[in-house]
């Protein structure tokens, strides 16, 4: 009984939280912190601070602010399956949309925990995954309907930054300090693991059967047997490097701090130099026509890459 | 005019005319002591003298301004003539200039910020935390690979558009002003920080291939004192020109001199009372002695006018000057009191605006004024009856001539006081009063411009205020909103530092608003700093630990916070300091007050109004402390804990207890300082945003006085001066005729300025006020004459027609004298001289036109019995 009614505090204490916590529709939406930005191949989507969930159906000339967001918390993350969107953030928040984000709900939180999730990938309609701060695990096998909650490594509590899918079975996590995670088994068990080099790494990327991993001031890290062994990468910035994206004309392009921009071929990296004052990229999305769109704290940005 | 006031009259025509020679000599060395205390006179400009005290943002402004600075700062930007600035001969300028900044006197060196000040450091994530150190390396040595270093670092350290210019083609040193002396208490010169601001100027200047560029309040007063010196020229023409335009009417020597000196006599005496009352004279103010010196001139004229008249009619016989004289004052008191009293009232009632600098003018023009009385109505009428009429046969030959010839030009303005010209008047009146209405709802309160309006719009500060601007991303105007919260809010509550930084991205999405500053946003890029500058903990914490962590090397003279972080400014930095840019932000921050409003703790407001309220030697007192404190003794905050667990165990019978009670109510007393405004307490977590300090948010508070004053003082001018004409003309109808045309001007001075530009502000408020007061001045002796030939049973046309050959003449003379006068301030340096000899100018003009032409078309209208002659 007791329980019960434990439960129903917590629902009506989320519904408090969700009423008053609708992320507000602001002028400058486009000018505040973005953390990921996604597409469907009909709407982008582009997640960040305040709850804020930009929205373009036209390949990025026109944005529009998600007006039903429940929350005004900071959001890190974003997975897209067809209209299914999950967005991730702090609190331990997790928010789904079936609309393409126009509506949302929240479908877990934990203020409490005062962790936040900090990457989210589903690999179908139902199975996903959400990362974050000390170990912090979640998975689902109903579309986020209800959420495991757990740890990647019972005995590791780094930050984990970032989930990627290699193919069927194959997963890869970057964490903190030089630690890294991977998965035979479609995330059912992982193997924790130490990289060559010992700062954060805060993105990977599949490209041309190479697992590439970038993070802290500038290093970036090759793989080309699942993480068995790497090869450190010689990079032309200090800057910290944060999102990647495989554009359609098949290049792979890492952003990150102070406007780096570099583009990864056959085991080097190259600066470009796009005009910007844009400070910190976090993350880059190739769209139709050879254009980027770029998110970070100075907003969205789309630039044509030459 | 009564029997009671004739014989009044001939007392004084008597008691002055028989003493002559002695009130000469005493005005003579009135004078003389005067002259004396006139050049002592020193300008003095100052800062707060601009704010209004009591209004409810500069009650803020003062609570805070020792902690966060008020609104006075320098900026001087070192830019290169071309390229960017890593190059050793510009670090070289920008370190001499920074430490010239400092050697300046009355500049707070804490204050001072640069990228050579420790005060500014950069910090990086690296492998294992945070490095961090000053911009420029100790070991620094001009060199490629150290510039980059150096660039590097300003970029880190987050200057870039602040510090540093957008393109790197310059940098900025800013500091603080103290107007004050904190030990010595002692004001500090303007004019001489502004000598050494433009010395610092020159000297890096000088063969450099660099320009500075050089903006603050103290730039504005140097340059404005340095125009307003210009005023000198300007009376020294107005003089020229005055006397001129004085020989050509008057036909002679003395009449043209004697109404000068005595106008002059009067601006000496002014001045010379200034010193005396320990006051100096402001550059706002300092069009104030030339406005007394005109209205001198404009009764002046009345004077001799009158007494050439009486000189030429023969009257008395012989042509006695002494006896013309007499009669000139018998017959001008009565109207030249009135109109100069009316005058000094209308002056006076500007004292009401509460802000300094307007009521040092109202003191300034009052005196000035109330001088004239003397001066012109005695002084002028004894040099008149000295001048020895002998020798002036051929020239009264003349005024009689001039005077019995019919004259056309005045017949055709008599036209006005019949029909059909006066129907017309009326209606051109009406329509004008339509326009004028309409119009003058156009006019802007406060600045309707960018840029400083007092100095032309191409004026050296302009341009430098200009460039700075268009350089670097913050530009100079900004207004900081104060949020109050409960002690340590920044790093203990996550429930107040979230209000505040919701409260910042509201003031961003404002239009206008180009920049919004807040130590939200700090601690939120700090706790991403202490997870490897991952933007993704770019979020404010939770956790009270991790706050503290990421706040605790925020100093306080970032100005982002105060000593025990309970209050912390939002730095709102706009586009311009344009009236409706103000009024944007002062409405949206009123908005979210009013949808968020703080909640209070009556309890612990409770516990400190005792607190305030407490007397060891007052039973009572000490009572309603104990219940206070008692009613908080569950859990008390650090603040008051202290009292609060004393009080719990204390017998309020028990002396020593009292004693140590009082130590401890000193103690809190002494750690937190009475404010100006005691609010009441805040609940916990609770946000109180309190408009506002910075240079914006002096303009909306002075904005706001002005606007509200702007009504009642001229309700206050108009109600004095009706008055004045229904005591004097005991008529209600001839007091509307005097009045009206006096309103149309008023509306119409107002849609001019909305015609030009100009915004109504501290310094064109006045201007409104001593136009109406030297308008009716016109009225008043066009209608006493007029009322003086009615009464002799005349019709309204012929009275009229008379009076227009003398008292209209005299009065067209002096408007048209005193705005060419005026008028030539438009070419002052100064952009509030230009626009208030414009103004001026109009109202001269338009008063004479209203009281020659409207006057009698409302007299023709209200007092249809004088049609025809009794």
């Amino acid at each position: 009984m007791n329980k019960i009614l434990l439960i129903c505090l917590m629902f009506l204490s989320v519904n408090a939280l969700a009423e008053n916590q609708k992320s507000e529709v602001m002028e400058k939406f486009l000018h505040s912190l973005y953390l990921d930005v996604k597409t469907n191949n009909k709407s982008i989507i582009a997640v960040g601070e305040r709850g804020h969930v930009a929205i373009s159906t036209d390949y990025g000339i026109t944005w529009e602010q998600s007006s039903n967001v429940p929350t005004r918390t900071t959001l890190t993350a974003l997975s897209m399956i067809n209209t299914n969107v999950w967005a991730v953030g702090h609190d331990t928040t997790i928010i789904h949309s079936s609309d393409s984000g126009k509506n949302w709900d929240v479908q877990f939180v934990d203020v409490e925990r005062q962790m936040p999730l900090l990457d989210v990938l589903f690999i179908n309609e139902s199975e996903g995954f959400a990362i974050g701060a000390y170990g912090t695990y979640l998975t689902t096998f109903d579309g986020g309907k209800n959420w495991n909650d757990s740890l990647i490594s019972p005995d590791e509590d780094y930050h984990l930054n970032k989930i990627i899918k290699i193919d069927q079975f194959k997963l890869f996590v970057v964490a903190e300090a030089g630690h890294a995670y991977r998965s035979f088994d479609a995330g059912k068990n992982w193997e924790s693991m130490k990289l060559p080099y010992s700062g954060s790494m805060f993105g990977a990327a599949y490209y041309k059967e190479q697992l590439i991993l970038y993070g802290l001031r500038g290093n970036v890290l090759v793989s080309n047997d699942f993480g068995d062994t790497f090869e450190q990468i010689k990079s032309p910035v200090q800057d910290s490097l944060f999102g990647s994206v495989h554009t359609f004309n098949n290049k792979l392009i890492i952003v990150g701090a102070n406007g780096a921009v570099l583009q990864y071929k056959n085991n080097a990296l190259n600066r470009i130099n796009l005009p910007n004052n844009d400070g910190d990229y976090t993350e880059v999305l190739s769209i139709k026509n050879n254009q980027l769109v770029f998110v970070g704290e100075s907003g969205i940005s789309k630039k044509q890459l030459r | 005019m009564s029997n009671k006031n004739s014989s009044m009259v001939n007392f004084l025509q008597n008691l002055i005319f028989n003493n002559k020679k002695i009130i000469l000599f005493i005005i003579l060395l009135i004078t003389v002591g005067m002259l004396y205390f006139a050049s002592q006179l020193r300008v003095d400009a100052g800062f707060k003298k601009q704010l209004p005290l009591q209004h409810e943002y500069m009650k803020t402004f003062m609570d805070y301004e020792t902690e966060f600075g008020g609104a006075n700062r320098l900026l001087i930007a070192v830019m290169t003539k071309e390229g960017d600035m890593f190059n050793p001969s510009f670090f070289k300028t920008l370190e001499a200039v920074t430490d010239d900044v400092f050697a300046i006197k009355g500049v707070s060196p804490a204050s001072v910020t640069s990228i050579f000040t420790p005060n500014v450091r950069f910090v990086e994530v690296v492998e294992d935390g945070f490095a961090g150190g000053n911009v420029i390396p100790s070991d620094f040595q001009a060199s490629p690979e150290m510039f980059e270093v150096v660039r590097g670092n300003i970029v880190k350290a987050g200057v870039v558009g602040r510090l540093v210019a957008e393109n790197f083609n310059g940098a900025m040193v800013w500091a603080e002003l103290l107007e004050e002396d904190p030990v010595s208490h002692k004001k500090i010169n303007y004019q001489d920080v502004a000598d050494q601001l433009e010395n610092i100027r020159l000297k890096h200047e000088q063969g450099n291939e660099q320009v500075l560029h050089v903006i603050g309040f103290a730039k504005i007063v140097g340059d404005i004192s340095n125009g307003a010196k210009s005023v000198v020229y300007f009376f020294g023409l107005a003089l020229f020109i005055t006397a001129i335009l004085l020989y050509l009417y008057s036909g002679n020597i003395k009449l043209t001199i004697y109404p000068l000196i005595c106008s002059v006599v009067a601006v000496i005496w002014q001045l010379g009372t200034l010193k005396i009352l320990g006051f100096g004279i402001d550059p706002m103010n300092i069009l104030t002695p030339f406005l007394i010196f005109a209205i001198g001139v404009s009764h002046g004229v009345q004077m001799i006018s009158t007494w050439t008249d009486e000189i030429s009619t023969h009257k008395h016989g012989k042509w006695d000057g002494e006896k013309a004289a007499k009669f000139t004052f018998a017959v001008l008191l009565a109207p030249g009191i009135i109109a100069l009293l009316s005058d000094t009232i209308g002056f006076a009632t500007i004292y009401f605006i509460d802000i300094r600098i307007i009521q040092e003018l109202a003191i300034t023009a009052t005196i000035g004024v109330a001088l004239i009385i003397i001066t012109n109505l005695i002084l002028l009428p004894i040099l008149l009856s000295t001048i020895n009429t002998s020798n002036l046969g051929d020239f009264c030959e003349r005024c009689k001539l001039k005077k019995d010839k019919d004259s056309k030009f005045w017949r055709a303005i008599a036209g006005f006081i019949k029909n059909p010209l006066a129907s017309i008047a009326v209606l051109v009146l009406i329509g004008l009063f339509g326009f004028g209405y309409i119009k003058s709802q156009e006019m802007q309160i406060g600045d309707s411009q960018t840029g400083v309006p007092e100095l032309r719009p191409d004026a050296q500060y302009n341009v430098d205020a200009k460039t700075i601007s268009s350089q670097f991303s913050l530009g100079v105007d900004m207004i900081s909103v104060i949020a109050e919260s409960s002690a340590n809010a920044c790093t203990e509550s996550y429930k107040a530092m979230s209000n505040i930084d919701r409260f910042a991205w509201h003031m961003e999405n404002i239009p206008g608003v180009q920049k919004v500053i807040t130590l939200s946003q700090y601690a939120k890029v700090i706790t991403s700093g202490w997870n490897e500058g991952n933007p993704k903990w770019r979020a404010l914490s939770r956790n009270n630990y991790v706050m503290r962590q990421s706040l605790s090397s925020i100093e306080t003279d970032t100005g982002l916070l105060n000593k025990d972080c309970s209050t912390m400014p939002i730095m709102i930095f706009t586009e311009d300091h344009k009236a409706s840019t103000i009024n944007n932000v002062v409405a949206a921050v009123n908005k979210y007050r009013v949808d968020n409003p703080p909640k209070m703790d009556a309890n612990l407001t409770k516990l400190v109004s005792a607190i305030y309220a407490f007397d060891d030697s007052d039973l009572a007192s000490i009572k309603v402390l104990v219940q206070a404190a008692r009613l908080l003794s569950e859990n008390p905050a650090e603040k008051y804990s202290q009292i609060v667990n004393f009080t719990d165990g204390m017998d309020i019978n028990n002396s020593e207890d009292i004693k140590t009670l009082n130590d401890e109510v000193n103690t809190y007393k002494l750690n937190n300082p009475h404010k100006l405004t005691q609010l009441d307490e805040l609940a916990e977590g609770e946000v109180r945003f309190r408009l506002a300090t910075g240079n914006v948010g002096v303009m909306a508070a002075t904005n706001d006085v002005v606007k509200k004053a702007q009504m009642p003082m001229l309700i206050m001018v108009y109600a004095a001066i009706v008055v004045l004409c229904l005591l004097t003309f005991r008529t209600l109808l001839g007091t509307l005729a005097i009045v009206i045309p006096l309103a149309l001007v008023s509306f119409l001075a107002y849609a001019l300025m909305a015609f030009m530009g100009i915004g109504l502000k501290v310094n064109t408020l006045p201007v409104v006020a001593l136009g109406v007061g030297i308008g009716v001045d016109y009225g008043i002796y066009i209608f006493s004459k007029m009322q003086e030939f009615l009464k002799q049973g005349r019709s309204l046309y012929d009275a009229y027609y008379d009076t227009l050959r003398l008292t209209g003449k005299a009065v067209f003379f002096t408007a048209v004298t005193l705005a060419v006068g005026v008028g030539t301030w438009m070419f002052s340096d100064l952009q509030f001289q230009a626009d208030m000899g414009v103004l001026l100018a109009f109202m001269f003009v338009l008063n004479m036109l209203g009281a020659l032409l409207i006057l009698p078309a409302l007299a023709f209208w209200l007092m249809p019995k004088y049609r025809n002659p009794s």
